[in-house]
């Protein structure tokens, strides 16, 4: 089956090449309505500046159940993939989703150790077939990919490419659970923002954390 | 939405709904095939 990915860019304004730029489609909240229970939904502080978590936050029950599963996923490495191949992975996603802002800032994030930043922009002009020139990032994006399609099109293969290039099974639990939070990232902001033209952001809101 | 009444709150939350299907699908799909997928 070749169902296009249901949150497909189409819009004419959108931006024609991966930027860090993105600004919400409904009011978020403003600094003087958060109550402690929306702070507490942040779980850090530092969130509640950007816009993308003044607009979650006005659900805060959901978006504290949804941070600890990011903090959780993206965080806690003392087992399996390295930081880097989860951003690298939510890099590819977002990519592959259409998502602007997100991809940059995982980018930035994956392109640690420096070394990698070419790899990754290239990743981000060139879309998620590029050869990052490393067999595991190659994997790591195609399983990434794989699952972030609709339908769900990872399957044995996306498995066992990562596994002959050393990836254990806590690696691959990784780039199944990084994948999957971005899709869902990527699915929510594309509903409650749009990405737009960087001259159009307000200088202040350039360098932020962003969506997730 | 906005139009027909709905308050920001609602569709936030409404839009949280909807899309916390596509994460909830995947770990079950990828752990799924990763425990039928025999090491080489």
């Amino acid at each position: 089956m070749n169902t296009p990915p249901v949150n497909a860019p189409s819009a004419s304004h959108r931006p024609d090449h991966f930027t860090r730029a993105g600004e919400p489609r409904l009011a978020p909240l403003t600094e003087h309505e958060p109550t402690s229970r929306h702070r507490e939904a942040l779980v850090e502080e530092s969130r509640a500046r950007t816009p993308y978590f003044a607009l979650p936050v006005r659900d805060p029950d959901a978006l504290q159940a949804r941070t600890r599963a990011d903090f959780d996923i993206f965080h806690n490495t003392d087992d399996g993939l390295p930081r880097a191949e989860r951003e690298l992975a939510s890099t590819a996603v977002s990519r592959f989703n259409g998502r602007v802002f997100r991809g940059s800032v995982h980018a930035r994030l994956a392109a640690r150790p420096a070394t990698r930043r070419e790899d990754v922009d290239r990743l981000l002009a060139e879309g998620v077939g590029t050869d990052t020139g490393h067999l595991r990032w190659n994997a790591v994006v195609r399983a990434a990919v794989a699952l972030s399609a609709t339908p769900v099109e990872f399957d044995a293969e996306h498995v066992a490419e990562p596994r002959s290039l050393g990836a254990t099974d806590a690696d691959i639990v990784d780039i199944v659970d990084s994948a999957a939070f971005f899709t869902w990232a990527n699915r929510l902001i594309l509903s409650l923002g749009e990405p737009v033209h960087p001259h159009t952001l307000r200088a202040s809101r350039a360098g932020q954390e962003g969506d997730r | 939405m906005a139009d027909v009444g709905w308050f920001t709150t609602a569709i936030v939350t409404l839009s949280r709904l909807v899309s916390f299907p596509a994460f909830q699908v995947r770990p079950v799909h990828g752990l799924e095939v990763l425990s039928r997928t025999e090491a080489a």
